[in-house]
């Protein structure tokens, strides 16, 4: 069950992979590599030896997989060209700031106009912690980062669903918390105390249950019983003089438990979703930005290739530049295809039947976001949260809407919050309606949570859909656990002289690093087949 | 990554709630919400930037394959395919019967309705977890 949640990947998960493929040795040395940090699977590029110079390296696709794939072969002496259909580099790793052109399939394209210094990352926007191929290029391009807040307790839910008193309405995250683990810590401690739990546990743990029940749900040490927490915030903040203060008081418990608040929170968020959480300064793109420099000589933008052909020798890729019209080829000893499963499949390849059928087994997420530029930023003054995400059961297609507020620009007059993050069937739905719709709709839930303050706030927005855009059509890739065990395997291995490489061909799908990780695989076994040729 | 915020309670929730709601919408009205963002209103999916070039979501009017095997069709809907996304967590068997006996029936296309008993049938042959969404 705890899989159909979706999250990428539990470490449960990614060691009951491991056993599948690699065997009950490879989850020992997985394990015992978890004992001793928590790091990626790959924290740096691959240190190869020997020269590429000679050979030439097509690379399709100027996203994290294809410009990793470019800086890393060339400093081996490799001839690299780099084809990118759109006029940018970063792939998915984008930000919309003033200026920036984005055409969704089907419709007009939307210029982004939000006020200087504003922006919203409408591609990946967090780097956890243990990414540490990601924070590898931060560092080594000199990428400034700061802390992008991820969980605050200040910072309201919502539940629309539930019963009682406390649906419909926000409440602090903090308290919520507080209520539903120091009841539930009662009940246990006084089941305790009163023997119901014998035969449950071992009598000699009984005194060591009661003091961390006590400690964790702030219990009464008299009578064992939960009376609310400092912790959940107070109704009169202390203050100087004989300003002592005055705690909140709690909410019942079946309030808390009727009002389905509780579905917000577990005992510890996904290992993806932990702090220290951290973001670029001035937006995700600044990671492309950093490539830059390195890749520009090799980069050709706005052509798109149309049919990609290989034989014995090399690869040609024939391109057509989507600006001048003009169409060319580019041949090379071997090709590094980055381009999205989605996209590549429709592409002319030559590619064996089997090969492209494996393409074809993986599906893609629907995902949009949108940014919605605040006259002021209220949350921050007049609700006292800086950063976070506001939690509610409005359906977002899977399985929440939230809304999230900047991490940078604190205390500034205004800010562009993220006003949907929006994943499946909710995703088509809502990618059918035009701009101004959509951003109706989006106003509508923020509404719900701060009525009056809002709308009234809203200035302007930019809004965006993954699988609407021509040259990715999804955010990232799906693998059901029967493509993953029968196509994916296909895939990590050239078929002639083409390598695949991409967030999709790897156990990070939808995050940076699984497309640097997979970069850094394929590169590796190219130049060990060329260096051994 | 919604996931984030997510729970497997949650997730049977929202779909057996939206499956409620189907029951009053008809297979164009579905079709029109879960399906003509990207494939069209008119079934003709989206076009392709010039005339060599391959049209990026192929159009369902005239499609042999949505017209052919009624297993095979209901299986695309809930499995997706390379840039098609994977509905199984988000349709019940009803409504993919609904969106796919419109769209077998409409724009010229002639094929037999499918029953919400194939895609029961189909959905049962997915096996394994079915797809975890990602977070990111």
């Amino acid at each position: 069950m705890e899989n159909l949640v979706m999250p990428g990947l539990t470490r449960r998960r990614f060691l009951e992979q491991l056993g599948r493929v690699g065997g009950t040795a490879a989850v020992l040395a997985a394990m015992n590599a978890f004992g001793i940090s928590t790091a990626s699977a790959a924290e740096r590029p691959p240190e190869l030896k020997g020269s590429g110079k000679g050979k030439k390296i097509l690379i399709l696709g100027a996203g994290h997989a294809g410009a990793t794939s470019a800086y890393e072969l060339s400093k081996l002496g490799y001839e690299c060209t780099i084809l990118e259909a759109r006029a940018f580099s970063g792939g998915r790793a984008q930000t919309a700031r003033k200026g920036f052109v984005a055409q969704e399939m089907g419709m007009d394209a939307e210029t982004c106009d939000f006020d200087e210094g504003l922006y919203i990352n409408i591609g990946p926007w967090r780097i956890p912690y243990h990414h540490r191929s990601t924070l590898y290029y931060t560092k080594h391009f000199n990428v400034p980062l700061e802390i992008m807040v991820n969980d605050n307790d200040a910072s309201y839910v919502y539940s629309s669903k539930g019963k009682g008193p406390l649906a419909n309405k926000r409440i602090r995250q903090g308290e919520v918390k507080a209520d539903a683990r120091g009841y539930t810590a009662e009940l246990v401690a006084k089941a305790s105390a009163s023997g119901k739990l014998e035969g449950l546990m071992k009598p000699e743990d009984k005194d060591m249950l009661r003091e961390y029940l006590i400690h964790e749900g702030y219990l009464s040490r008299k009578d064992l019983a939960y009376h609310g927490t400092e912790g959940r915030g107070f109704k009169i903040h202390p203050g100087a003089g004989l300003i002592a203060g005055e705690e909140l008081e709690p909410f019942a418990f079946s309030d808390v438990l009727d009002s389905r608040l509780w579905q917000f929170f577990e005992s510890v968020t996904e290992f993806d979703m932990q702090h220290t959480m951290f973001q670029p300064v001035g937006g995700m793109d600044q990671i492309a930005r950093g490539f830059e420099p390195h890749i520009k000589h090799m980069l050709h933008l706005n052509t798109e290739v149309e049919q990609i052909r290989q034989n014995d020798k090399g690869v040609t890729a024939n391109w057509i530049n989507t600006k001048t019209g003009e169409r060319g080829s580019t041949t090379a000893d071997y090709c590094i295809c980055t381009i999205p499963l989605s996209v590549l499949h429709r592409v002319d390849t030559d590619f064996p039947a089997e090969f492209t059928e494996a393409m074809e087994a993986v599906a893609y997420a629907p995902v949009g976001k949108a940014g919605l530029q605040m006259k002021s930023r209220f949350w921050e003054e007049n609700h006292a949260i800086y950063g976070g995400h506001v939690k509610t059961d409005f359906n977002a297609g899977y399985p929440f809407w939230s809304i999230s507020f900047p991490s940078t620009g604190w205390q500034s007059q205004k800010g562009v919050l993220l006003g949907a993050y929006i994943f499946g069937d909710k995703a088509v739905e809502l990618s059918a309606l035009s701009q101004k719709d959509r951003i109706e709709r989006y106003l509508d839930v923020g509404e719900t949570v701060f009525p009056g303050e809002y709308r009234s706030n809203y200035e302007k927005g930019f809004t965006w859909f993954w699988h609407k855009a021509r040259y990715n059509q999804g955010g990232w890739a799906e693998w059901s656990s029967e493509a993953r065990a029968t196509a994916y395997p296909k895939l990590l291995e050239p078929s002639g002289r083409i390598y695949l490489a991409g967030e999709h061909l790897s156990h990070m799908t939808g995050w940076q690093a699984g497309a640097f990780e997979s970069a850094w695989m394929q590169i590796e076994k190219l130049h060990n087949r060329v260096v051994k040729a | 990554m919604t996931k984030i915020f997510a729970s497997v309670a949650l997730a049977s929730i929202a779909l057996s709630a939206s499956a409620v709601f189907a029951a009053d919408e008809t297979g164009e009205q579905l079709y029109a919400k879960k399906c003509a963002a990207c494939h069209s209103l008119n079934g003709q999916g989206q076009p392709a930037l010039r005339e060599t070039a391959a049209q990026p979501i192929p159009p369902l009017a005239g499609s042999g394959y949505l017209q052919d095997d009624p297993d095979r069709t209901a299986t695309l809907v809930l499995k997706g395919k390379a840039g098609m996304p994977a509905f199984h967590l988000f349709l019940s068997d009803d409504q993919i019967s609904k969106i796919l006996t419109y769209a077998r029936g409409a724009w010229g296309n002639q094929a037999s309705p499918i029953s919400p008993e194939v895609v029961a049938e189909a959905r049962k042959k997915l096996g394994g977890d079915g797809f975890k969404m990602p977070s990111n």
